[in-house]
Parts: structure tokens; C-alpha cells; sequence
């Protein structure tokens, strides 16, 4: 599984971009500067990453560091995996 | 959508009683002071008045955190009903969590100093309500939903399921979760079925998004029209 393809495409259901989101690279900025990532969106990254991924997310695992672009949004997912 | 919907299962020749519930839409209350018991009487009383006034099976039908209340009230039936669920919870700790990751993804949005996700769970040990967009979650609403899941106990009367869900663009097979709750309810002798198509999740939109796919589905199931 190619966790990039992977959290793009969640990342492009949960704001309904329509396949915009399949062309972000890892500098991509999130927070603060997509208009569509509200927090509604921000809810629906994190329970499609649950979902999809079948990951559980911690509590406290949301903060504004893990949105802050695509790398980090990534690197945080590649982290939640064993191995 | 909910809606149309109840004017296509109309036109389908169905009764449909739709309500708000206590605290919400256009009923008396504020949000914060519903309880799940408060709702549970809600649906049993528009259960007890569709048995009166309308011939037939009864179906409950619900959206979200609604399907999961559908199914709270249809265990505690004596009689049978079927199930329509959209888009359903699955459980009620994942609705307080939701709602408490609301709040944390707003702080993120307002770049205010953060307040944590664990703290909040805090606040509401402590008793208190929490405020997420205007929605306040009383500390016993938050209780009484930690203990109610689709599969929390045997849907004693109930049959039939229908499970209807927006798929992602890129994936239209139940996610893990739903999986196993399906394998759950059909373990326990209930024939539930699950269909999921691609739309825009009407439920959580800030525009009105309509997804024409999921009534006529709904419809062609409940009339067991299906590919007709």
C-alpha cells in the first residue's frame, strides 16, 4: 500500500476536491491554507484514515503540527503503522 | 435529502412520519438538556402513533447517530421492525468522540491555544458541557451514548437491515469496522444488507448536496424493486 496514495485521496474525499487533492506533493501546505479544510474536513480526515486505513487515531493525536502539510500528515500515518 | 426521501417512499405507497427530535430541528428544547432517554421516548411515541394510524411493518429509519437510536428503540419492541439505516454510527463513544474532535479540529482553525481532546473528556467526567459549534454536550448525554452501539445487544424483533452508505470515490466496500458489525447482526439471524454508492456526504456539507443514487436505492430495497 502506498500510504501517500492513500492519505491523498482521503484527503481529497473528506474535502470533496474532486481529484485536486491526487496532485498535492509532500509541501503541500493543509492548515491554513486550503479553504476547504474546515473542521468538518479535518473530522473526516482523521475517521477516513480510521476507516480506510483501519488505524486508530489517540485522543490527543490531532494537533495542528500533524496538519500542517501533506509531509507531515503522511509521516504521521506512516508512524501509526508497526514496522 | 431525508426530506426527499420521505416524499419517494410516499410515492411508493409509504406512511412516513418524520420527527425532530427533542432538542433539535424545530421541537422545544436545547440541545444540551436532550438525554437518549429523552429521544428513545421520542421514537416510541412516533412508533406507537404510526401503529395506530398506518396499517403495515414498521420500519424505523435513520440517519447517523439516528440509525444507532433506530436501533435502541428497536430492541426494546415487542413487536418486529425492520431497519433503515444511512450512513449509521457505530456506536455512541465514536458520536462523543467526533463531536469532542470537533471541537479540537475548531481550535486548530482558530490557531488559538489548543485546548486537548483529553481534556475535554475531563471537563465532561467532571459533569460539565461541552460547547462544539454551537452544540452543547451535557456530561449525561455523553454517558448515556458511551454505552449504546449497533451491536450492543440482540435486536431482538427486528429482521431486516437495510445499510446504506456514500462510499469514497475510490472505495466502495465497507470499511473494516462496518464489516465486522454486518458480520455481527448476521451472525445474530438478521438479514442485513449493505449497499454503498458514490455521492457527496450530504450529512456533513456545509452546501445542500442531494445524491439521487441513495433514494432510489432506498426505495427500490424497501419496495424489493432491487434491479427491477
Amino acid at each position: 500500500m502506498n500510504i501517500e496514495q492513500e492519505v491523498l485521496a482521503i484527503l481529497d474525499d473528506a474535502m470533496s476536491l474532486k481529484g485536486r487533492a491526487l496532485q498535492f506533493s509532500r509541501d503541500t501546505v493543509l492548515l491554513g491554507a486550503l479553504p476547504e479544510l474546515d473542521s468538518m474536513a479535518v473530522l473526516a480526515v482523521v475517521s477516513g484514515l480510521e476507516a480506510r486505513l483501519d488505524l486508530t487515531i489517540d485522543d490527543d493525536d490531532i494537533d495542528g503540527a500533524v496538519f500542517a502539510t501533506v509531509g507531515t500528515l503522511v509521516d504521521f500515518v506512516q508512524g501509526r503503522f508497526p514496522g | 435529502m431525508v426530506a426527499l426521501q420521505v416524499r419517494a417512499l410516499a410515492a411508493a405507497g409509504f406512511d412516513v412520519l418524520q420527527i425532530d427530535l427533542f432538542g433539535c430541528g424545530d421541537s422545544s428544547g436545547d440541545f444540551a438538556d436532550a438525554s437518549w432517554a429523552d429521544w428513545l421516548a421520542d421514537g416510541q411515541l412516533a412508533l406507537d402513533w404510526l401503529r395506530k394510524n398506518s396499517p403495515g411493518g414498521l420500519w424505523l429509519w435513520g440517519v447517523r447517530c439516528g440509525a444507532l437510536l433506530a436501533s435502541d428503540i428497536a430492541r426494546r419492541q415487542v413487536s418486529e421492525t425492520s431497519l433503515l439505516f444511512w450512513q449509521p454510527v457505530l456506536s455512541g463513544a465514536n458520536v462523543v468522540r467526533d463531536f469532542l474532535r470537533l471541537g479540537v479540529a475548531g481550535e486548530l482553525m482558530s490557531g488559538h491555544g489548543k485546548e486537548k481532546l483529553s481534556d475535554m473528556r475531563s471537563q465532561l467526567a467532571a459533569g460539565r458541557t461541552i460547547e462544539v459549534a454551537g452544540y452543547g454536550l451535557s456530561a449525561a448525554m455523553a454517558d448515556q451514548l458511551s454505552s449504546v452501539s449497533l451491536t450492543c445487544g440482540p435486536l431482538y424483533r427486528s429482521k431486516r437491515i437495510f445499510w446504506l452508505e456514500i462510499g469514497s470515490a475510490t472505495q466502495l466496500s465497507p470499511p473494516p469496522a462496518t464489516k465486522a458489525a454486518l458480520a455481527q447482526l448476521q451472525a445474530a439471524g438478521m438479514a442485513a444488507c449493505y449497499r454503498a454508492m458514490q455521492g457527496a456526504p450530504f450529512w456533513q456539507t456545509g452546501e445542500i448536496e442531494v445524491v439521487p443514487a441513495l433514494i432510489d436505492e432506498t426505495v427500490a430495497l424497501m419496495t424489493g424493486t432491487e434491479n427491477a
